[in-house]
């Protein structure tokens, strides 16, 4: 009888240690798959914002209030005329830029001016750039800039 | 008796580090890099780049008007736009470390390809600019990497 018990005991102890074993590997293996989908989440996020951003930078090329044109054809190119005559404080830009907190255009090539096309806020932040060629209607000569967004 | 259950004991631990293992392998499979935004934005880049060079004006016109020349006008300076070029490139439009190549194909007389480093695996190529020559089509390309 106590042989039997004994038996019993020992028996229940392997099978509370199987478990025990089952579910700390189980606790490891959450652990990895909670790590891998943040990380998975984390691109994701980025993904989206760099595909968002990206659309803010061809959206800010493609405004016929500062692409270049020629007797009504556009060309690819950013007017310098009409950047520093341009001013984004209009409520307008603020619904289309949403959390853009700076938009900029910086010459490259012996100027090196900075000018600012949109302003919400302190302006400091991620900054996404493409660059852009800059036509000088004055000059009729083109030159190369880079077009900047910033976001918070 | 107890060597048999600690044999369970063991299969039993084997097995669970089995299941678990394969599915580890399988997250990890599945969560293989997607480079599509990556390519995107970098495609992006690339194009505004090769249509900033071409409209870019030298001292004659712009680099278009250079290749059109250099055409009617073989072997003659401007089929060599290199330094004017390459002193642009390296005036802040590149990123730190980044090579180009800037290919001058088909119908574009002598004019000579423009590099900075050798693009020979993993590049990002600008969608083709075209400039009309005398001759037909010449189509400018450029890589970067």
């Amino acid at each position: 009888m106590n042989k039997m018990r004994k038996k019993g005991q020992l028996e229940m102890s392997i099978t509370v240690l199987v478990l025990a074993m089952f579910f700390v590997l189980l606790f490891i293996g959450f652990i990895f798959y909670f790590r891998f989908s943040f990380e998975s989440y984390k691109e994701s996020e980025s993904k989206i914002l760099e595909d968002r951003y990206n659309v803010y930078l061809s959206h800010v090329i493609n405004l016929p209030e500062l692409k270049c044109s020629f007797m009504g054809v556009e060309k690819e190119c950013l007017d310098v005329s009409k950047i520093k005559s341009f001013s984004g404080s209009d409520s307008y830009y603020k619904r289309v830029f949403e959390n853009v907190r700076r938009i900029y255009v910086k010459e490259f090539v012996s100027r090196n001016e900075e000018y600012d096309l949109y302003r919400y806020g302190q302006g400091t932040g991620r900054v996404y750039s493409t660059p852009v060629s800059l036509y000088y209607p004055k000059e009729d000569r083109y030159g190369i800039g880079k077009l900047s967004v910033v976001v918070e | 008796m107890r060597k048999k259950g600690q044999m369970e004991m063991v299969g039993l631990a084997v097995i669970v580090i089995i299941l678990i293992l394969a599915f580890l392998l399988f997250v990890g499979l599945n969560r293989g890099k997607d480079t599509s935004a990556i390519t995107a934005k970098e495609s992006l880049y690339a194009n505004n780049l090769l249509n900033a060079i071409m409209l870019y004006s030298l001292d004659e016109g712009q680099v278009s008007d250079y290749v059109k020349k250099c055409y009617e006008d073989t072997g003659s300076s401007y089929c060599d736009v290199g330094d004017e070029i390459d002193s642009l490139m390296n005036d802040g439009i590149l990123r730190e470390n980044q090579n180009y190549e800037l290919l001058f194909e088909e119908d574009c007389g002598e004019m000579d390809n423009i590099n900075e480093g050798e693009c020979e695996e993993e590049y990002i190529t600008a969608s083709p600019y075209y400039v009309r020559t005398k001759g037909g089509v010449c189509t400018v390309r450029l890589r970067l990497c």
